[in-house]
């Protein structure tokens, strides 16, 4: 589902682009993206008192800084301006985990999700190699929330998914070098969800926290650092 | 030159679209998350379990909701649960630490493997515990024998006649479906055709220990009576087991004989029904054990000498009479009434004679009192009266013996034949039908004795007299309406020349003159009074245990000492003696200044206990001589 998605956002972008372009760009990125998720961080601190183990039921990762990566297509019209599709894919999680001798508990959250969108780029000055950037994505997150206590040989196991779909804006700044038809770019930016409630999957997607009934967010608010290298598919003489 | 792409190449785009989905499989397959930190915690596992008894024991046995009780040592742990299998299977859990019941009522009737597991939270702190899932548990294993059939019938197996009542015994029941016993009595009549008919069955006990076999129905007013036994249990009632019959009116014992040291008659009623007639069965308990003595065959030979008396012991004698109902099955019948003999000297007063001790040989139920002469040191009797007596004294000095019984004489004896040498009529004495014993003898002759008038079949208390035995004079008579002895007589003078009686309100001594008494002083009240060196002096001891020696003739003060043991004086070794109830320790003590002499602690505890000449005696047979001089 998430290819067939992936696919047709590409083809839909490129339909989209205007017929005078000059060149096109073919780009992998890849780069560090922190994120916000404090709904599921804070979820993970409610989980710590479901279990009368206090503090010893540690949280043990809670949606570490990890590698995203994204592919893009990008028609460059002239000089200064290139536009095109972007599709991306991201992960993290977190966890909760005590063990002893009598056995374990552990709740685990697994995020990930996949996106698409448009990117627009501006030239910063005249020859300077920096661009400015800027994204609209439309992400689709799938989030796997399970739970194991293990007494013995005995384990008690549930598991949960739940599913949110959301817009953001993502801008950046980008520093660009063309060494003959390879395009090397460093990309610093920052990413914030405009809105991405999770639907509800097997439980419901509404949990108390700080007493109140909310609704999960799916929040890939953060920042980006990375590079990407593109190929120029089709460049029109220098 | 300038070349020309076309952008829309659909060459190029298939390409870029491969590449880009490529590079995202591959991304995807690289970045997916997978959480894999851990943190393991180091908690020591239980060191110590729990420790469980059944108190039981191995075998449990019931019926119903059977109780299992059991004790649990957590040792400092929290209790959790117990459980119970049967054969394997859980039958209960309970959160109680000490009992718990096991419904019996499903499981059929034979022997069961029973576990018990108790388990107790194992407080480690680990996950386990905390989710309350681990415990630290002990288990035990035992035979639980399950018994919800109808009681079977118990069999009354004697009826024992006793002055309280009649002791109906029967089989102890020992199957586990045990409720309570209950005990039915039934009464009968007899018929000329020599039948019985049975009317009016009711229970008159009931008992809920199983252990028991016998009770005592004190409602039992004669006639034949038949008693029988049921057992309620699981399911009820059992049906009436064996019943044994009594009937009181069947041959008594009735008398007995001492006829000497070894040899007791008994003698008995003839059986009012010969042709049922068995067998009368003698029996004898001697305080250790009870047994059949005498099987005695002829219905008309009532009587039996029990040859096998030992001198010193007391026996109880009962009689029985077996005989054959018309129907043929044996049934015992008894008299409730036992008869006991004490053989030895040790129920009544030792008299201190020189050498040897005299005493009072008497039986239970008004029977005969004799005097013997008995020397309990070789425990031998060396002589003994042929009649029977109420009393029997000798002076205070072990000199002269005297005795009565009762009635109107008072008679001295020899002390070595014990035989009657003298007697004094009390009614030609006092004028009237004048009844009495004496309560203390002088040397002299002299005693007090307490009168009484007998005025038809009642006797009246007269008060005390001092008089004189040898030349048969009234010396003094004190009062005519008192009933007390020791409120008025305080202590005899060993010769008796002086006297110290307490005249209510004053304590008046007296001097005994041949025509009569003569008082001499009036002495404090409230306090106890001893003549000490044959009268010459004597010792006072009011509340405090001062006491204060006094000259008799003129009341001066000779001496003083403190005694905590109180005034009981032996002529014999001049001295006080006592036994004091806080320790059980005889003490004697130096009539003169009140030294310690001697103590030795007494056994048994309780027996009256006397000093002569230096011997510690009790009524008991229990002698020690003690040496006064290095106490």
């Amino acid at each position: 589902m998430s290819k067939a998605l992936l696919v047709a956002a590409i083809f839909c972008g490129l339909l989209a682009m205007p017929s005078q372009a000059q060149s096109y760009h073919v780009r992998v990125y890849g780069g560090l993206e922190t994120h916000g998720h404090g709904d599921l961080k804070q979820l993970q601190q409610e989980q710590q008192q479901l279990v009368n183990l206090g503090s010893d039921l540690r949280i043990v990762e809670s949606y570490p800084t990890r590698v995203g990566v994204s592919g893009e297509l990008v028609v460059a019209f002239n000089a200064s301006v290139k536009a095109g599709v972007v599709a991306g894919y991201g992960a993290t999680g977190g966890r909760l985990h005590y063990a002893d001798y009598s056995g374990e508990v552990q709740f685990d959250q697994v995020l990930h999700r996949w996106y698409g969108g448009v990117t627009l780029e501006t030239k910063l000055g005249p020859r300077g190699p920096l661009w400015l950037m800027m994204q609209l994505r439309y992400s689709r997150s799938e989030l796997a929330v399970s739970s194991l206590i293990r007494l013995g040989d005995e384990a008690f196991t549930e598991e949960d998914q739940l599913t949110a779909a959301g817009l953001s804006l993502a801008p950046g700044v980008v520093f660009e070098l063309k060494p003959g038809p390879v395009e090397l770019r460093m990309v610093a930016g920052f990413e914030y969800s405009l809105i991405a409630p999770y639907l509800p999957g097997t439980l419901s997607n509404v949990l108390y926290l700080d007493g109140e009934e909310t609704n999960l967010q799916a929040e890939w608010s953060g920042f980006r650092l990375g590079i990407s290298v593109g190929w120029i598919v089709n460049r029109r003489g220098r | 030159m300038t070349q020309r792409t076309d952008p829309f190449s659909l060459r190029a785009w298939v390409m870029g679209g491969l590449l880009l989905l490529t590079a995202a499989q591959l991304g995807c397959e690289v970045l997916e998350y997978a959480p894999s930190e851990t943190n393991f915690v180091e908690v020591a596992p239980p060191a110590s379990g729990v420790t469980l008894e059944l108190v039981a024991g191995d075998t449990l046995a019931g019926w119903g909701d059977i109780t299992l009780t059991y004790q649990l040592d957590t040792q400092g742990k929290a209790f959790a649960f117990t459980r119970v299998y049967v054969d394997g299977t859980l039958v209960v859990e309970t959160p109680l630490p000490s009992g718990i019941e096991i419904n019996s009522r499903n499981l059929s009737n034979r022997a069961y493997r029973l576990v018990v597991e108790s388990y107790a939270h194992s407080g480690t702190g680990s996950l386990a515990d905390r989710l309350q899932a681990e415990w630290v548990f002990d288990r035990k294993e035992a035979t639980l024998i399950v018994d919800n059939a109808l009681p079977t019938p118990v069999a009354v197996t004697a009826v024992a006649p006793q002055a309280a009542g009649v002791q109906v015994s029967w089989a102890p029941y020992t199957r586990p479906n045990f409720q309570e016993y209950q005990i039915y009595r039934e009464n009968g009549r007899y018929y000329s055709d020599g039948t019985i008919k049975w009317e009016d069955l009711g229970q008159i006990a009931q008992t809920s220990v199983q252990t028991q076999s016998s009770i005592v129905d004190t409602d039992y007013t004669g006639g034949l009576v038949r008693y029988a036994v049921r057992v309620k249990g699981a399911g009820d009632l059992s049906v009436l087991g064996a019943t044994k019959m009594l009937d009181r009116a069947v041959p008594a014992l009735q008398s007995f004989e001492l006829v000497d040291d070894q040899h007791v008659r008994l003698a008995w009623s003839a059986t009012r029904f010969p042709t049922w007639f068995s067998q009368y069965q003698l029996f004898r308990d001697d305080g250790t054990e009870a047994a059949l003595i005498a099987e005695v065959t002829q219905p008309e030979d009532t009587v039996f000498v029990d040859t096998d008396v030992r001198f010193g012991l007391a026996y109880t004698y009962w009689l029985e009479t077996e005989a054959a109902t018309p129907g043929g099955s044996p049934i015992q019948l008894a008299y409730p009434v036992r008869l006991s003999v004490a053989t030895a000297p040790r129920a009544s007063d030792l008299i201190n004679l020189p050498v040897h001790l005299a005493a009072g040989w008497y039986g239970q139920d008004r029977h005969p009192v004799r005097i013997i002469r008995y020397d309990l040191a070789s425990d031998t009797v060396e002589a003994a009266s042929s009649e029977n007596f109420g009393s029997v004294f000798a002076d205070r000095m072990g000199q002269r013996l005297f005795s009565a019984n009762g009635g109107t004489l008072i008679y001295e004896r020899d002390p070595e034949t014990v035989a009657p040498t003298r007697s004094l009529s009390l009614q030609s004495l006092m004028g009237f039908n004048a009844m009495g014993h004496p309560q203390q003898v002088a040397a002299g002759g002299r005693m007090v004795a307490w009168i009484g008038e007998k005025i038809g079949s009642t006797t009246h208390p007269r008060g005390p007299v001092l008089l004189d035995f040898d030349s048969g004079t009234l010396l003094k008579r004190y009062d005519d309406t008192v009933n007390g002895d020791q409120k008025y007589l305080m202590d005899l003078s060993d010769d008796g020349e002086y006297v110290i009686f307490n005249e209510d309100p004053a304590v008046v001594l007296y001097r005994i003159l041949e025509t009569g008494v003569a008082q001499v002083a009036t002495l404090e009240t409230g306090c106890s009074y001893a003549f000490l060196a044959a009268g010459a002096t004597f010792a006072k001891q009011c509340a405090d245990p001062t006491v204060t020696v006094y000259q008799t003739v003129d009341q001066t003060v000779l001496r003083s000492f403190s005694l905590d043991s109180g005034l009981t004086y032996d002529p014999g070794t001049h001295t006080f003696a006592e036994m004091a109830a806080s320790d059980n320790v005889f003490r004697v003590y130096d009539a003169d200044d009140g030294r310690l002499l001697a103590s030795v602690a007494v056994n048994p505890v309780g027996a009256p206990y006397r000093l002569i000449e230096g011997v510690l005696w009790s009524k008991t047979g229990y002698y020690r001589p003690l040496n006064l001089d290095n106490p």
